[in-house]
């Protein structure tokens, strides 16, 4: 393995920010919702603030870092989708038949990645109202989705989201590139490896 | 004088204004003509506020207020009773206390003496200088919002040209009640209310942040046995309580003149002040997961998270497995095409 420029380093930073973060705020978004143990309540509280914080934060920047100088908006609010690129990648899921040369499974990919930074942006706004209930405009919205339980609701729904997403997103990353996993997380590529 | 100093402080008057409290008390001698109708109720809030202890119910009937008509409490009935109430009518300037809801769906669900409750407290709100609204069923309709075939109403969907004060919670507290009259005969004004017409000073804090049991729900304590001793002082979170998102004032200003109210009597919160109550907050003695969406009224949201993400997981396991056995087993150099061709 060799050292790999090919995803940038703060493309390299934010995923694992954001992968810790997230970890952060699963486990004590779930302690909130479900206690499983005594006596960390205050703790798990401060965990998932302090989290939401960082990862809104993170999420922010790298939507800046797509719209600038070096930005990569085009593959995510651009995706190359055509009927043949969406045949052939569909026969691969289900046949196991190998893709003919072109970025396929890439495409489908970034697309789900804009489908959750949305989602994810819902998320945190849900979050700053489950906070700031009290505000003028914070009641406002509240009643505009249909209550605040309904906003608690929806904040644990996305949570399961992210959570099957997840799931997908590790399998898939793992079995249909898994250099790419290699790249990401550590910066190293096999030298063979040319892909994006 | 007492109960001057505290309708004072409920609406965070300056002190000088306990003074015109008491003044707007002795012209109770004047006494503020009352009509106190009842619809689609259960006379809880007639019975809350016959309970109260400070003003007592007869300090408040005989003194205070000069209730005309109150079909619980008035000792004349029929055609007589009636008569006081258009009397009053024709007087003005009374307030209108509304308790219970209005059906919607037909005015024959709500009858009293041949005619339909509507009917009635649009009349009688005609001349009134104030009209209030007790209890969550008149805030906002029947308890069980869209679930009773007479689909009660609220006394604001009805009364527009007035202003409304609506007072939920089930039942209504005496002392909001006496508090938000007094406040209206010493000032002349109503007060100020929030986007329920719920008057700020009752309704504008959250129970969770002023729970006395807020300790034990930091503390990570939560009461799941009920028969268990040591739990007896726990956060009723997992119990179905509704604090966290209730707005009211129930745990600084106790009901009875302080004598107790539901968490601090082991109750969990049941959120009555909040247009929620009660359907969209079932059930009562649960942690509320369902979804209040039309047919999706008793899936359990965890579950589906659970059977999503468990989804997710088995068709990851089964599409790996697929991978091992169904793949081109000759595909060593197809991969390095492959590779190359990315």
């Amino acid at each position: 393995m060799v050292k790999s420029s090919e995803i940038a380093v703060p493309r390299r930073v934010y995923h694992w920010i954001n992968l810790v973060s997230m970890a952060v705020l699963a486990v004590s978004g779930w302690y909130v919702h479900k206690p499983f143990a005594p006596d960390l309540m205050g703790l798990m509280r401060y965990a998932h603030l302090t989290a939401a914080y960082i990862f809104s934060i993170n999420l922010v920047l790298r939507v800046y870092y797509a719209f600038g100088k070096n930005g990569d908006w085009r593959k995510y609010l651009k995706p190359q989708i055509n009927r043949k690129m969406l045949r052939l990648t569909f026969r691969h899921y289900l046949l196991y038949e190998h893709l003919p040369e072109g970025d396929h499974y890439r495409i489908l990919q970034n697309a789900s990645y804009l489908v959750i930074v949305i989602l994810l942006f819902v998320q945190i706004i849900t979050g700053v109202l489950l906070i700031e209930a009290e505000g003028s405009l914070p009641t406002q919205v509240i009643t505009l989705l249909g209550g605040i339980n309904a906003v608690r609701q929806g904040h644990l729904f996305l949570t399961w989201v992210f959570a099957a997403f997840t799931v997908i997103h590790v399998y898939m990353a793992f079995t249909e590139d898994f250099p790419k996993v290699k790249l990401i997380f550590l910066g190293m590529a096999d030298e063979k490896y040319s892909g994006q | 004088m007492k109960l001057c100093g505290a309708v004072t402080a409920a609406f965070s008057l300056p002190a000088g204004f306990k003074r015109d409290i008491a003044y707007a008390t002795e012209q109770a001698i004047k006494k503020p003509p009352v009509i106190w109708l009842e619809g689609q109720d259960c006379a809880g809030c007639s019975e809350s506020l016959l309970s109260s202890l400070n003003p007592s119910a007869e300090e408040l009937i005989l003194e205070t207020l000069s209730i005309r008509y109150h079909e619980t409490i008035m000792a004349g009935t029929g055609m007589v009773a009636e008569h006081a109430r258009e009397e009053t009518i024709k007087e003005g300037g009374y307030i209108v206390v509304v308790e219970g809801s209005i059906p919607k769906a037909d005015d024959r669900f709500c009858e009293i003496g041949g005619k339909s409750f509507r009917e009635i407290v649009m009349e009688t709100a005609e001349n009134a200088a104030l009209v209030i609204g007790v209890g969550s069923c008149a805030s906002y309709g029947a308890g069980i919002v869209g679930t009773t075939p007479s689909e009660g109403g609220g006394v604001a969907e009805f009364v527009k040209n007035k202003p409304v004060v609506l007072l939920p919670t089930c039942p209504v507290k005496p002392s909001r009640l006496v508090s938000t009259i007094m406040y209206y005969l010493s000032t002349g004004k109503v007060p100020e209310l929030d986007r329920y017409k719920r008057p700020v000073a009752f309704y504008s804090e959250l129970l969770h942040d002023n729970c006395p049991r807020r300790g034990q729900f930091e503390k990570g304590n939560f009461l799941t046995d009920w028969n268990d001793p040591r739990q007896r002082e726990y956060c009723l979170l997992l119990k179905g309580c509704k604090g966290p998102r209730t707005y009211t004032d129930c745990a600084q200003v106790w009901w009875n003149d302080g004598a107790n109210f539901c968490i601090n009597a082991g109750a969990p919160c049941a959120g009555c002040t909040q247009p929620e109550f009660y359907a969209a907050f079932s059930p009562l003695y649960d942690k509320q997961e369902i979804f209040n969406i039309g047919p999706a009224r008793s899936i359990n949201l965890d579950s589906v998270g659970a059977a999503l993400t468990g989804a997710a997981a088995a068709g990851a396991l089964a599409h790996g497995l697929g991978r091992v056995i169904f793949e081109k087993k000759d595909s060593q150099d197809q991969d390095e095409d492959m590779r190359e061709a990315l």
